[in-house]
Parts: structure tokens; sequence; C-alpha cells
């Protein structure tokens, strides 16, 4: 039994479109290594026929390298052709990768490489200037480049375990690890432009654990870099970047809605009740849309393929605060009650793209299956079980690499340094309110809204530390406050330039008489010292200046939890009376600066 | 672990390392009894007994080891 069995199944039904998909699914199972050796024969086996080769990108590769490079050949036929590329190989002699580059005479100029990958480690920096070290590089590149015109890739220096000077090693300038790193800084400088395309291997080193990817008996016995239990990854990564560099990468992510981008079913569950935020399962499907958008902002489309109604499934981008994505940010949007298959076909003409440019992601393995099945040229994401696991499964498969530099990256690029000259620019001496102001907070704050009674309920009833009366209540009564005329409430969200914190505090005040009354005030300690109890303070006084109230009346119950909060009253003004009871005459009142941009929904509804 | 179990299990990783399902092997066997047992199967052969047994050879081990025997003696020794 292998991960490849499927593989062989469908060569020999003479199915390859099926065969190269079943190599894609095994190869994202990350097979061992022994395993990947057995498939790299299957791989050559399906190569050799003319019909696989027609739908391939065919690529003449040499391998110049400072360390054995016999294992990688097979590895990299192997998933180059999962990345939809047919290699031709060229191995250069052992350690002989600067006589092959600056000779033009050299076997490497005869193979009239269309790529080639300079597969080098930590121990080829040589002594001396990082920037001397990165400009040795940058000049091999040049002559590459100029003599064949080849697409150059390079391994970033993958720093080793060892330090002999300790954590010291990260502060000292001239220290092994300090240097290794400059030098893969300048290495990112100089291959801007495409000068060259940069293999991460310090990244993936840290990725598979750098106490497996360095092993010494391996190099003292054999001249291996790169320990070959891990050699597999290595390949990976390499045919990401080929894949790219020759325009294999995947241009469109097709995504599945319910219990993909939220959890719950719309159609179903209802809008309000959908898994966005707030829990913990529901910050997960909130994170792995961040993810999403980031893929959208580097120029990948993204098209919703969704059985639902079509209304239903628009909903929740119109409904809820908590989506990252927007409808504006889909190329295309099908939900209907067609199969998957069928959708796919659909968008991938709208958008005029090929079936083998899309990747889909769902979270029902059977919606898998049937497009693996009938477009097997789709990428297809499995999605794991647990929504936490998503961002790291789609981003294994390292389908959107790409290449090339946009004009939006390069503006990016320039805004990034021109905010590293203002930094530089400003006092470095940290103090609390221009962090709070560097937070960019925005707030959202007004009246408790119908959607989001299920969340006020559970902040109501788990939060025990900032909490003043700890009163706790059901989803029925906190409905019946949103209708309620007499009632003033109050839920705030809040989000920063890091991120956003959802629905995290909530009060509720009445007016009894000339008094302006607070029967709840709480909030989630995940926002403690943002100056949130500010914002609400403040609107706690403008309410009840507007309700024409004299006084703003507070009360303090203590629990064993909720110390957090004794002295809050007295902190901005109020004075005690007899039972936890604290009164703030309004005329003395005086409203509290905020770092928070306050961009509210209405302010103050009746009291 | 079983003597029949640790041949079975090495068995499958030389029928992998040398694309040979039918192979089978016996204790006497050395490089030049099977057909491209070179320098490179042998570091292909040590990387799937790590990973199959959960063992770790010494550097000189890697190189030391001549025939099959041997290799199963040196992978009980480790697994006690």
């Amino acid at each position: 039994m292998s991960v490849f069995d499927p593989v062989k199944e469908k060569i020999a039904k003479g199915d390859f479109a099926a065969a190269l998909s079943a190599l894609r699914s095994a190869l994202a199972s990350q097979p061992d290594y022994l395993a990947q050796t057995a498939g790299a024969r299957l791989a050559t086996k399906l190569l050799a026929d003319p019909l696989v080769r027609e739908t391939l990108q065919p690529v003449r590769l040499a391998i110049l390298g400072s360390s054995t490079t016999t294992q990688l050949p097979p590895l990299l036929t192997l998933h180059g052709l999962a990345a939809g590329l047919a290699l031709e190989i060229y191995e250069a002699p052992f350690g002989a990768y600067r006589q092959e580059i600056l000779d033009p005479q050299s076997a490497l100029y005869a193979f009239k490489p269309e790529a080639v990958l300079l597969f080098v480690n930590y121990r080829d920096a040589e002594e001396g200037a990082p920037e001397a070290e990165a400009d040795r590089w940058s000049g091999l590149w040049k002559v590459l480049r100029e003599r064949t015109g080849c697409a150059v890739l390079m391994n970033t220096l993958d720093v080793p375990v060892e330090r002999p000077g300790g954590n010291l090693e990260a502060s000292l300038v001239d220290s092994r690890l300090a240097r290794l790193r400059r030098i893969n800084l300048l290495l990112v400088e100089r291959a801007q432009g495409g000068a060259a395309l940069l293999i991460d291997c310090d990244h993936l080193s840290g990725i598979v654990g750098k106490e497996r990817w360095h092993d010494a008996r391996f190099w003292h016995d054999a001249k291996q870099a790169v320990a070959l239990p891990v050699l597999p990854r290595y390949a990976a990564e390499a045919a990401a970047v080929l894949k790219a560099a020759f325009g294999r990468a995947r241009k469109c992510l097709v995504l599945d809605l319910d219990n993909t981008l939220w959890g719950g079913v719309v159609g179903d569950d209802g809008v309000a009740a959908l898994e966005l935020g707030e829990t913990a399962r529901g910050e997960a499907f909130v994170e792995f849309q961040r993810y999403v958008k980031a893929l959208a902002r580097r120029g990948v489309l993204l098209a919703v393929c969704s059985k639902n109604d079509e209304a239903n499934a628009r909903e929740p981008f119109e409904k809820r605060p908590e989506m990252i994505l927007t409808l504006k940010d889909f190329s295309a949007f099908v939900a209907n009650w067609e199969d998957k298959a069928t959708g796919l076909r659909a968008i991938a003409k709208t958008l005029h793209l090929g079936l083998d440019a899309m990747a889909f992601a769902d979270d029902s393995a059977g919606e898998r299956e049937l497009v693996r099945r009938f477009c097997p040229e789709v990428a297809v994401v499995d999605l794991p079980e647990d929504p936490a696991d998503y961002c790291r499964a789609l981003d294994a498969l390292r389908l959107f690499e790409t290449g090339a530099v946009s004009q939006e990256d390069r503006g990016r690029a320039a805004h990034f340094t021109a905010e590293a000259a203002r930094t530089a620019l400003k006092d470095q001496t940290p103090d609390l309110a221009s962090f709070l102001r560097g937070l960019e907070m925005r707030a959202e704050a007004g009246p408790f809204q119908e959607v989001d009674v299920a969340r006020l309920a559970q902040l109501i009833n788990k939060t025990n530390q900032f909490n003043l009366t700890t009163q706790r209540t059901t989803e029925a009564e906190v409905r019946a406050l949103t209708a309620d005329a007499g009632a003033w409430t109050l839920s705030v969200r809040l989000a920063d330039r890091l991120g956003d914190y959802g629905l995290i505090s909530a009060v509720i005040a009445r007016k009894r008489g000339s008094d302006f009354e607070i029967d709840a005030w709480l909030m989630s300690c995940r926002v403690l010292g943002r100056d949130v109890e500010k914002l609400a303070y403040n609107r706690l006084v403008a309410a009840a200046r507007a309700a024409g109230a004299t006084a703003l009346v507070g009360r303090y119950r203590p629990t064993p939890k909720n110390g957090l909060v004794k002295d809050l009253f007295g902190g901005l003004g109020f004075s005690p009376e007899s039972d936890g009871v604290w009164r703030l005459p309004l005329a003395k009142a005086k409203t509290c600066e905020v770092s928070i941009d306050d961009g509210s929904r209405n302010p103050s509804r009746k009291a | 672990m079983e003597a029949e179990i640790l041949h079975e299990k090495l068995e499958r990783i030389f029928q992998s390392v040398f694309d040979r399902q039918d192979l089978a092997i016996k204790d006497e066997m050395t490089a030049g009894d099977i057909d491209g047992w070179d320098s490179l199967a042998q570091i292909n052969l040590i990387v799937g007994a790590e990973d199959i047994f959960k063992i770790r050879f010494q550097t000189a081990e890697i190189k030391a080891l001549k025939n099959v025997g041997e290799f199963k003696r040196l992978i009980a020794a480790k697994l006690c």
C-alpha cells in the first residue's frame, strides 16, 4: 500500500488528468522521503507519455549545487509534474557552481537552461562583509541572466542551529547568526526587479524545524546540506517558485460559503446565528477570511461557489460586521443548487480562465470528490476538520506563488519604505498615548441591535472581571431591551490596525427620576487599557444630559472576580454613597480624552 | 520487536529503495548481491530504517553496514 496507488490506477486506465489530480492529492499528504522516491519513478513514467506532456509546460532546469544534489532531480521532477511542469534537468558537477557560471564554454551553457537553481547553503557564505557576499551572489546572477536570459532561483541561507555566541549572536552584528540574517536581507534587495527568485530555505528550515533540516551526520558522510527526510519539502518549495516563474501558478480561488467562510449554514441557522468572530471557532473563520483577503490583495481572483439561494448567500456579507471579505472582493458569485463542477466551469468561463488556473476550497469531502472527479484540472484544497487549521492547509499547498512583481506590489514596497523613514524620524521614547494612537483604533458604538443579541447575551453572561454589576441575562431579555424605549443601551465594537476584536463592551442604563442609572456596564478583558471604558463613559454623560437628567448614578457590586473595576467610578470623578452606589452630578462631569476613532452608529437613543 | 517482524519491515524498506516488490532479503546478502546497492542506496536504506524503526544511526555506522544480517543486528540492538 502506498499513497501513490491511486496514481498507478489512473495511469493503468489511461486517465492522465485524473492521475495528475491523484498525484497532487498524494503529495498534499506529505509522504515520507522513501515513498516520494517511489513517487518520482511514477512521475517519470507519466512524463514519458506524449499525451501527458501536451498538458504540461516544458522547462529546462540546471541545478548548480555547492553540496550533493543527486537526490534532487527525481524529487524536483515529481513536484514539478504536480505543478504542471515537465522538467528536463541538467545537474552540474558537485560543487562546481562558480566555474560552471563563469566559464562561457561550460556544459551549463551548452544545455541552454531556461531556469537555473543555485542550491546553496549557509556554509557558502564566505567571511567578510555581508554586502560583499551579497554582491558576489548578485554578480553570478547577472552573468547567468546575461548569458542565457534564464530565470535564476537561489536558496536563502539556512541559518544553522548552533550558536557559539548563544543569544548574544542576535545582538552582535558580526556574529555568524547576524551576518547570515543580514546577507539574507541583502539578497532580498539584490533580487528586486526579477534579478533572482529566492527559495526561502531559512523560512522553510524553520517550518520543518532546523534540528531536522540540519543533520550533521549526512553532511559529514555525503555532503548532504539538507537532511534527506525533509528534502521533499525543499523540492515542493522549489517547484512552487518554478511554477510561478513559468506562469503555472493558480490564479483564482473558488470558495464554498457555509462552514468554509463562516460556521453554520446560513439557510438553516439564519444570518445572526452564524459563527463568525466572538467564539474561538468563530475567530478561526475570521482568520481564514483574513488570509483569503491577503491573497486577493496580492492579485488572486476570488469566486464563490455555494449551494444556497443567492439572497441567503449574500446576506452575511451585507449584515454581519465581522465579515472580512466583502462582495466586492469576489469576481464571480455562483450560489444555486447545481452541482459544483458545473459551477466551477461557469466561473472559469466568466473569468476567461482555464480550469488548470483554478483552485477550489470546500469543507465538504463529498463536494471535493465530485470536483476531483469531474474537473480533475482544478487544484482541490482539503480543508481540515477544524477551521483553525484552514489557513495552514491552504498555505501549505503553495498554490498562488507569484514570480513577477506587480505594479501594485511595487507601490506597496514604496509605501513601506516611506513608512520606515517616518518611523525613524519619530521620537523613539515609548509613551502610552502615542502607542494607543498608533494602533489606529476604530470603534463602532451604538444601541443594541437585533443581529447582535446572541453575542450580547454571551458577553453579558461570561464577563466576570470588567463587570460592575455582574447581572446575568437571557437572550430574550436582551432582545426585549432592543425594543424597550425606556432603556438606553450601548454596544461597542473595536478594531485596530492589527485586527478586529468584535463586540467587546455593553452598557445598559435607564433614567429614573432625575438620575440616569447605570444598571450594567461590562467589557471584555481583551481590550483592557484601550480607552474603551472612557468612550463608554463619554457616551453615558452625553446620553444622560440629552435625557435631561441631573446626575449619573453607578453601582459597583463586588464579586470574587471583579476587583479590577472597584475604583472605576472613583477614577471617573464619581463620589461614593452607601452600598456601592456612586454619583456624579452632570454639572461636574468632564469628558475623557479617548484615542479611539469613534465612528458611531446613531449615538444616543432616547432614554 | 520480534525477529520476523523486523525482517519483514526491513524487507519492505529494501523493496522500496531498490524498486523491486519481489526482492527477498537474506542475512548474508551484501552490496554485491543487489543491483544498485551503491552509496546513494545505502543512505536511502539508512533514512528509511530510521523513519520506520524510529531509531538513529551514528555517523560511523552509516558506511560500516556491509550486509543484511549486520543491518538487522544493529537495528535490533538499537530497539532494545
